[in-house]
């Protein structure tokens, strides 16, 4: 019984709505400002593990979310993406409140987690293809979906090149060593990086990375924001970027902002 | 509507691929699937009435343990890949996507047991002239099978007995696909009336539709949380 109930009350935000989400106009009066957060808490495993979290990204800055392990850098990325659900307060992401149609909220950000989304049976090509779908990444109308149209794939190779594994192309997922795996699910941030509204929330993305490939991340990060795009990165001690903003979580309840 | 059916074809396509390049699962499904109706004649012998009378029920028992194991790793690999997490925070409706996963599942999963069907019907000595309407039973309950495969799944996902628990939950739920999809194959050898256990489970695989790419989906948004 507690299963059906839990299961209702996590029925998904669209069940309601299957019709065709409507794109939600990405200029709106905070255009300038990219993340809002005000009074967020989030709980874990009972207690809670944010509160009192305020804070305010412009178009074009940089968030860098420091902590020590456990101190909730995924879980607040996460709860960005309405991954974890809040257990106080609200965010609003290009002015589109976290309570807005699940569609709209979410053609608003890119999240590269923890996990690679590499599609292990795949090759390169085939598995960011379907990533560039679910990011609602699309060509011109296309008529056989066993083709990858040109467009597509144009902007995949830019993304694979950028990376540094366009070599890699044909490759197997599974034959692809820890680092070029994160190499890959990085390649997603430059699938939509002429799509500068989106929110680009990276968790650890300097981990398994060698100098070679932080460089580049930094490139692609600088340029984006340079572009008017922003990112919170989280990650510890320092980052090979300069941050516009500081968040440390875990020194107190609430974060401190530097 | 190209924003949802897009990403769906998208998934669609890339499950095939995926097992179209490791097919090893389809075969293994596939020679579980042939290795009981070639053991069973063995061991009952070669009383052709006998066999004819229980070839119904052998196939369908078939098409379930053949399909069980692979339901249960529907969506393991992709979660712990973080594909899934990728499917939902992406704009399309996450029913949509556990839609298109089905689709793909019974493509993948049903399709091949459903072709070699025939060939299993013959060693069973099953009557071939209405071949088609078997078929057609065997692609309907199979549709069934996975929607309810497909639930299960995404309820066990993250625990670790996940294989013990799928078949606890999928068990009870398939046992009314079994009863029409046997008693629809029963009344096509016997030349009886199959028309009425068609439509039950017809009205069966409906309801499911309905149920169960919501229900998928709300317990994969449950398992990621």
């Amino acid at each position: 019984m507690m299963l059906v109930t839990s299961i209702l009350t996590h029925l998904p935000h669209d069940f309601w709505q299957m019709t065709s989400p409507s794109i939600h106009p990405s200029i709106g009066p905070s255009i300038d400002l990219r993340l809002a957060i005000n009074d967020l808490a989030i709980s874990r495993e009972g207690g809670l593990l944010i509160q009192g979290l305020n804070l305010e990204l412009k178009a074009g800055q940089v968030l860098f979310l420091r902590g020590a392990n456990g101190s909730g850098k995924t879980t607040l990325l996460r709860a960005l993406a309405k991954l974890i659900p809040l257990h106080h307060g609200q965010y609003a992401i290009n002015g589109v409140p976290h309570t807005a149609d699940h569609a709209a909220l979410m053609r608003q950000l890119l999240l590269v987690g923890h996990r690679n989304a590499g599609v292990e049976h795949l090759n390169v090509i085939s598995s960011l293809r379907l990533m560039a779908s679910l990011m609602n990444i699309e060509a011109s109308p296309e008529k056989i979906p066993e083709k990858i149209p040109e467009q597509i794939r144009k902007k995949i190779m830019t993304s694979l090149d950028a990376l540094g594994i366009k070599p890699l192309a044909e490759r197997q997922i599974s034959h692809l060593s820890a680092g070029q795996q994160r190499r890959l699910a990085l390649a997603r941030l430059m699938l939509a990086a002429d799509m500068t509204h989106r929110l680009w929330l990276i968790d650890e993305p300097f981990n398994a990375l060698d100098d070679d490939a932080a460089r580049r991340l930094c490139d692609i990060i600088t340029s984006y924001c340079s572009q008017g795009g922003s990112a919170v990165i989280s990650g510890h001690g320092t980052m090979p970027l300069t941050p516009d903003m500081t968040l440390t979580l875990g020194t107190s309840p609430s974060g401190e902002l530097s | 509507m190209r924003a949802i059916l897009n990403p769906c074809l998208a998934v669609i396509m890339a499950d095939i691929r995926a097992s179209l390049r490791y097919p090893g699962d389809i075969l293994s499904g596939l020679s579980y699937f042939i290795m009981m109706a070639t053991l069973i004649p063995l061991g009952l012998g070669a009383d052709q009435g006998e066999l004819a009378r229980i070839a119904p029920v052998m196939i369908w028992i078939a098409v379930m343990l053949a399909s069980l194991p692979q339901m249960d790793r529907l969506f393991s690999r992709i979660a712990k890949d973080g594909v899934l997490e990728q499917m939902l925070i992406s704009p399309t409706p996450m029913t949509m996507l556990m839609l298109a996963k089905i689709i793909a599942a019974w493509l993948i999963i049903i399709l091949p047991l459903v072709l070699a069907a025939p060939v299993i019907g013959i060693m069973f000595g099953l009557a071939l002239d209405r071949l088609a309407m078997m078929l057609c039973f065997l692609a309907i309950g199979g549709l069934c099978l996975v929607m309810i495969g497909a639930m299960a799944a995404a309820l066990v996902l993250g625990s670790r007995q996940s294989g013990v628990f799928t078949a606890i939950i999928v068990l009870p739920l398939s046992m009314p696909v079994l009863i029409f999809g046997v008693a629809g194959i029963s009344a096509l050898q016997s030349g009886a009336d199959m028309a009425g256990h068609m439509m039950l489970l017809g009205a069966l695989t409906l309801i499911l539709l309905v149920l169960s790419p919501p229900v998928t989906a709300a317990a994969i948004r449950f398992s990621e949380e």
